[in-house]
């Protein structure tokens, strides 16, 4: 039987010497990250005056790390994050991201995302990734 | 309050460092910032002395690629005015590429109140 250089490749790479494959991203699989906001995390230090509250490209970033982080060992590329920034989160504070595994193709990972304050939920959408 | 309107448009320019990149390419921060910032551009001239604005909605599709030492250049157009809610189409290019775009939603807020409401919680 013909053999594809993919068929080739793959033999090669699972042999006895070789490490083990990457597990692969499932359905239902969640993380959650810890991050303490700092001024650095801060609207005000980005460029937005007298607003001195967690930044909505910070809390996009959290996100993404979450959604990266979920994927495990699993080489994934940021492709789309599509979240809503609900309330304001003080300086000082501390916020917890949740990401879970929703749909997961060939070519892609959904992550549903949605995270805390200590005092309200803060953020809520969908992060996508596009395997490596 | 100043009455915005669709087709208002906004531009950000950004000199890119290794600051802004990790190890995957263009930092999300960065990014969705460039962003934020071609739409704060277009309502911070007509802001008064206690007007500002908060981001409340990024759907941002992004696909390419940039290198330190370029410039990332972001333009943003209103799409759409919901009382305090102003909706923004945003585009960023990295040199003559595309690289990203998607819409940004910001809400016209109190400075003062707002921070105010923020030491409330």
């Amino acid at each position: 039987m013909a053999r594809s250089i993919a068929d080739v490749t793959k033999m090669a790479s699972s042999g006895i010497n070789a490490p083990p494959e990457a597990m692969p991203v499932e359905i239902g699989q969640s993380v959650e990250i810890v991050t303490e906001v700092t001024d650095a995390l801060s609207a005000e230090t980005l460029g937005n005056p007298g607003v001195n509250v967690l930044a909505t490209p910070c809390l996009a970033e959290l996100c993404d790390d979450a959604a990266a982080k979920v994927c495990g060992t699993v080489s994934t590329r940021r492709m789309r994050i599509d979240i809503s920034h609900l309330s304001a989160t003080s300086i000082g504070d501390t916020v917890r991201i949740n990401a879970k595994i929703i749909s997961a193709t060939e070519t892609l990972v959904v992550c549903r995302v949605d995270g805390r304050d200590s005092t309200s939920e803060i953020v809520s959408g969908y992060v996508s990734r596009a395997f490596a | 309050m100043t009455e915005y309107r669709t087709g208002l448009m906004g531009r950000q320019l950004l000199s890119l460092s290794n600051t802004h990149f990790d190890e995957a390419g263009i930092s999300v921060t960065t990014l969705h910032l460039v962003c934020e910032m071609a739409c704060h551009n277009i309502l911070v001239a007509y802001y008064d002395t206690d007007d500002a604005s908060v981001g409340i909605r990024n759907d941002i599709w992004f696909w390419g690629a940039a290198e330190p030492g370029s410039f990332l250049e972001a333009e943003a157009v209103i799409s759409e005015v919901d009382r305090k809610r102003i909706i923004f189409n945003v585009f960023v290019r990295s040199g003559v590429a595309e690289i990203a775009r998607g819409q940004h939603e910001r809400l016209l807020i109190s400075k003062s109140a707002f921070m105010e409401s923020v030491k409330d919680n």
